[in-house]
């Protein structure tokens, strides 16, 4: 019998290579009741799984006491899926998207830096390579993502946009690797944030703002105590707000004063924010979302690098 | 006798290094007027009160605290307030939060972490401090 709470799962989490570690419960489109789909130490079956792939409304689920577990076989596992040769860049970004998603969701709710910065960069290391793959399009990164708005969608996106981005500037091996992690961190901050502030609907009144402005600087102190988080990463938490012209924040520098993988962080940044939804607006399209940037060329962005990205959006995300 | 020492060696202590903090107009006027106790605002959150100066310092950051790309160990500023817990400068290179320094003053000396900071203008780094240790000379 299943007892206690239920989180659910994405289908792409699940393989044919590794058991997930966890009973996964499923939920038949329009019922309300859960039965048990595959026990802990079961393979799903590749039949299985096309089936689960095709299915609309079928929701999978897992115990709530068994998500510690479930996390570790995702994490131990993961690797060892994501070398076979043989599985496409397609579903390879699937479930990487789901595993960063999954991943980042239980870090960020128990807030352990130490433990988040350990998960992020070995996800970063797989977000950047994935973004080299040359088979994999932009077009096929974007529909992959999620776009509702929670912090760790959020910062799964970003980084998937800074590794394209900075891939495309030339970054390569551990650098780019450190941009996609720092990109997974970027929002590190918004964890001391109260969420009643962070998720507010409506417009920020003075003092709200105030405290949102203030997770650049939380972020940046939260991982001046880790001795793994790299340079690149701690800049691109503390500078990511910073605008070329120099009226942002926390400090307020400009130009190139803002460390490069801060600049790429930027563009991501309010690109992936925009073209999210929110709960007070529906997500605004590529083009759209293009035009309004391209007005703060300049002024908030790089313009090296914000045409980079336009050239990436046009190019490959609406191709 | 002791605190002409204090004052000589301070002064050759600051006669080695360069002030490169340049000051910003509004700067010069407020650091010309102000004096005694700043003003605050309720986003401070301040709960002690802090007394306008205008002093150099030698700042020099500590063995112990993580370096940035680009800064100098030891340096040069300007004391710009100081409170029982903090103290405020202004430098020409920009800090970082929770790096540690020491901060020498002419009567004292502190040690300090970096609690925030925000860009004046170029060259010109405002720094808030917290105190995390002290030695006060007996002289002064």
């Amino acid at each position: 019998m299943l007892c206690g709470a239920l989180i659910p799962i994405s289908h792409l989490t699940l393989s044919s290579i590794f058991p997930v570690g966890a009973n996964v419960y499923l939920r038949p489109k329009g019922s309300k009741e859960t039965i048990l789909f595959l026990a802990a130490d079961q393979i799903a079956t590749t039949d299985a799984l096309d089936l689960l792939a095709a299915s609309q409304g079928i929701k999978l689920f897992i115990s709530q006491d068994e998500s510690e577990t479930f996390q570790t076989h995702l994490r131990d596992n993961f690797d060892l899926w994501f070398e076979n040769g043989e599985i496409p860049a397609y579903n390879k970004a699937a479930m990487l998207s789901e595993v960063v998603r999954n991943v980042l969701s239980y870090e960020f709710t128990r807030n352990d830096t130490n433990s988040i910065v350990d998960a992020t960069k070995r996800l970063g290391i797989q977000v950047a390579r994935l973004a080299t793959e040359k088979s994999l399009t932009g077009a096929e990164v974007c529909q992959i993502l999620h776009h509702d708005y929670g912090t760790f969608t959020h910062s799964g996106n970003v980084a998937f946009y800074c590794s394209l981005l900075a891939a495309e500037l030339g970054y390569v091996g551990e650098e780019l690797s450190e941009i996609a992690t720092g990109g997974l961190l970027h929002d590190l901050g918004k964890l001391d944030i109260d969420e009643r502030v962070l998720n507010k609907p409506g417009k920020l009144d003075e003092f709200e703002f105030r405290v949102i402005k203030e997770h650049p600087l939380s972020g940046f102190r939260r991982l001046t105590k880790v001795n793994e988080a790299t340079q690149i990463q701690l800049l691109m938490t503390y500078q990511h707000h910073e605008r070329i012209d120099g009226k942002g924040y926390p400090v307020g520098i400009g130009g190139d004063d803002i460390h490069i993988a801060s600049r790429i962080c930027s563009v991501a940044d309010v690109f992936e924010a925009m073209t999210s939804n929110r709960p007070y607006r529906a997500a605004l399209s590529h083009k759209q979302t293009l035009e309004i940037m391209a007005d703060g060329v300049n002024q908030s962005f790089d313009k090296e690098v914000f045409e980079c990205w336009s050239k990436i959006v046009n190019s490959r995300l609406t191709s | 006798m002791l605190v002409k020492n204090r004052q000589q060696s301070f002064d050759q202590l600051i006669a080695t290094l360069d002030m490169r903090v340049q000051l910003t107009e509004s700067l010069i006027e407020s650091l010309g007027s102000e004096r005694g106790v700043t003003r605050t605002n309720p986003f401070e959150h301040r709960r002690v009160a802090r007394f306008r100066c205008n002093g150099e310092c030698v700042t020099k950051i500590s063995n112990s605290s993580f370096h940035m790309p680009g800064q100098e160990t030891e340096s040069l500023a300007i004391v710009r307030d100081l409170s029982r817990k903090g103290v405020g400068i202004i430098s020409h290179q920009q800090w970082y939060p929770e790096q540690t320094m020491e901060v020498q003053m002419i009567n004292a000396s502190v040690s300090a972490r970096v609690a925030r900071v925000r860009k004046l203008g170029p060259c010109c780094f405002e720094v808030g401090l917290i105190i995390v240790g002290h030695e006060i000379s007996e002289e002064s």
